[in-house]
């Protein structure tokens, strides 16, 4: 059987193989990382897992003789190279005995050091090969302008180019986020993973009151609020009933101003990485009783306060609070810069 | 030896200490599992993985060393630096455990 499927998380494509596994369907070969080639069998209880050995630009020897190492004592212990995909991912199946050979890391710090194989192929490999192809598209652009084709003006290819540069930088973004949302994930073992996805919810909020409501909705459900990590809210049971409290750096501004007082921002701090605020808000919550305990972007806190009459810390506008992927003044100088080339390119070559 | 690995593995980890034990007679992978399984009633326990890239940093420092392959296992043994190393992680643990008694005030 074969099925096409996409996986950006390594360990749901791990949960689905086992699951698969119980329907008596066992994974026989993966092309292009989303085609998966089964055969039918018993149905019957495996453990899958994903390792990487591939060179990177500065590899030591010891990596480079990893594999063989490697191929050797998995052997031993029962499991069984099933393919490897174009990547050089290996894909590793087992009986599932229940015991603990079925966890293939059992130190955190070799989970880690997995991980920042996978994060450095995904968050740096890949976005590299975006800059040769970024370099040949622009000199492309440039010979065929001066060649083969003067018919079209200067404007249109500054436009083309800053467009594809932007292009560019952004799938880059979006690489480096997709190797650190890996890098976390990898880190856990089979255990934290099975307690974070059944505690944890991909969630994004465009209101306050949206967040405030989902968090109240939790609550009554015995859940509360332990953490943030890429966009997933994270709850732990609690027989305590909480009240929520968000503060953004808007808000916090505007508390200071009403009390005739101005907050003033970090010096040199151009890409608004200071901590300055949060240190400031949580100062300001600890008087409240409040307890921070996530973090959204660099401009959202929420604090968690069990239920009481206690006055309210402070009333929260209406504001957005959608994370952003880029710090603002990153984000705002990239799009101001793409902006300028292709509308200037356009102005240009309607001038011509 | 170098003044580096004396610095790296002491003090070491459980696992180390407990496979460098292990490899005092030859011994392959799963043998080192099984034998200190064994010796520490379960509580150690050593991942797949764990083991591998533990075995190929111990090979790279020469605390271990690869003696013959047969039917594609490999079979490892210690090696003088890494009995020395061994010695010194005992004599430090004893360092520890008196140190941790004496203040404790245990038996």
């Amino acid at each position: 059987m074969k099925k096409l499927k996409f996986f950006v998380s390594l360990l749901k494509e791990r949960d689905w193989l086992e699951e698969m596994a119980t329907q008596g369907w066992l994974l026989t070969d993966i092309k292009l990382g989303m085609l998966y080639y089964f055969k039918k069998v018993e149905p019957c209880e495996k453990v899958y897992e994903i390792e990487r050995f591939a060179v990177t630009s500065n590899s030591t020897i010891s990596d480079i003789t990893a594999r063989t190492r490697a191929l050797d004592i998995t052997s031993q212990f029962g499991w069984d190279v099933v393919t490897h995909d174009e990547n050089l991912n290996y894909y590793f199946v087992k009986d599932k005995t229940g015991d603990e050979t079925d966890e293939f890391y059992d130190s955190p710090e070799d989970r880690q050091e997995r991980a920042e194989r996978f994060r450095k192929n995904i968050s740096m490999e890949t976005p590299l090969m975006l800059l040769p192809d970024l370099i040949i598209m622009s000199a492309l652009l440039v010979i065929i302008y001066l060649i083969v084709d003067k018919s079209f003006s200067q404007g249109i290819l500054i436009a083309m180019l800053s467009l594809y540069i932007g292009f560019s930088v952004a799938i880059s973004c979006l690489y480096m986020k997709w190797g650190q949302q890996i890098y976390s994930e990898l880190c856990m073992s089979r255990d934290e993973w099975t307690q974070y996805k059944n505690n944890s919810e991909k969630k994004k909020f465009k209101k306050i009151q949206h967040l405030h409501a989902y968090l109240h909705e939790k609550s009554e459900l015995g859940l509360s609020l332990k953490g943030y990590e890429n966009g997933c809210y994270i709850f732990e049971e609690d027989t305590q009933q909480y009240n929520y409290f968000v503060d953004t750096k808007r808000c916090f501004k505007k508390r200071l101003k009403k009390d005739n007082l101005k907050f003033t921002e970090e010096d040199k701090d151009l890409l608004s990485q200071s901590l300055k605020w949060h240190e400031m808000s949580i100062a300001n919550a600890a008087q409240y009783n409040l307890k921070p305990v996530a973090a959204i972007g660099n401009s959202i806190l929420i604090y968690k306060r069990p239920l009481s009459d206690d006055a309210l810390p402070w009333e929260n506008g209406n504001e957005n609070v959608s994370p952003y992927i880029l710090s603002n003044t990153m984000f705002i100088i990239l799009t101001i810069s793409i902006m300028v080339g292709f509308v200037g390119g356009f102005l240009l070559s309607i001038i011509d | 030896m170098e003044e580096k690995l004396k610095k790296k593995y002491c003090p070491m980890t459980e696992t180390i200490f407990y496979t460098l034990l292990a490899l005092l007679t030859p011994n392959h992978g799963y043998g080192i599992m099984k034998f200190v399984k064994e010796l520490t009633e379960e509580r150690v326990k050593m991942g797949t993985g764990t083991l591998y890239t533990m075995l190929g940093r111990l090979v790279d420092d020469q605390m271990i060393s690869v003696i013959n392959e047969d039917d594609g296992k490999k079979t490892y043994q210690i090696t003088e630096d890494g009995k020395i190393l061994l010695f010194m992680e005992v004599d430090r643990l004893r360092q520890q455990y008196e140190n941790g008694k004496k203040i404790l005030g245990g038996e």
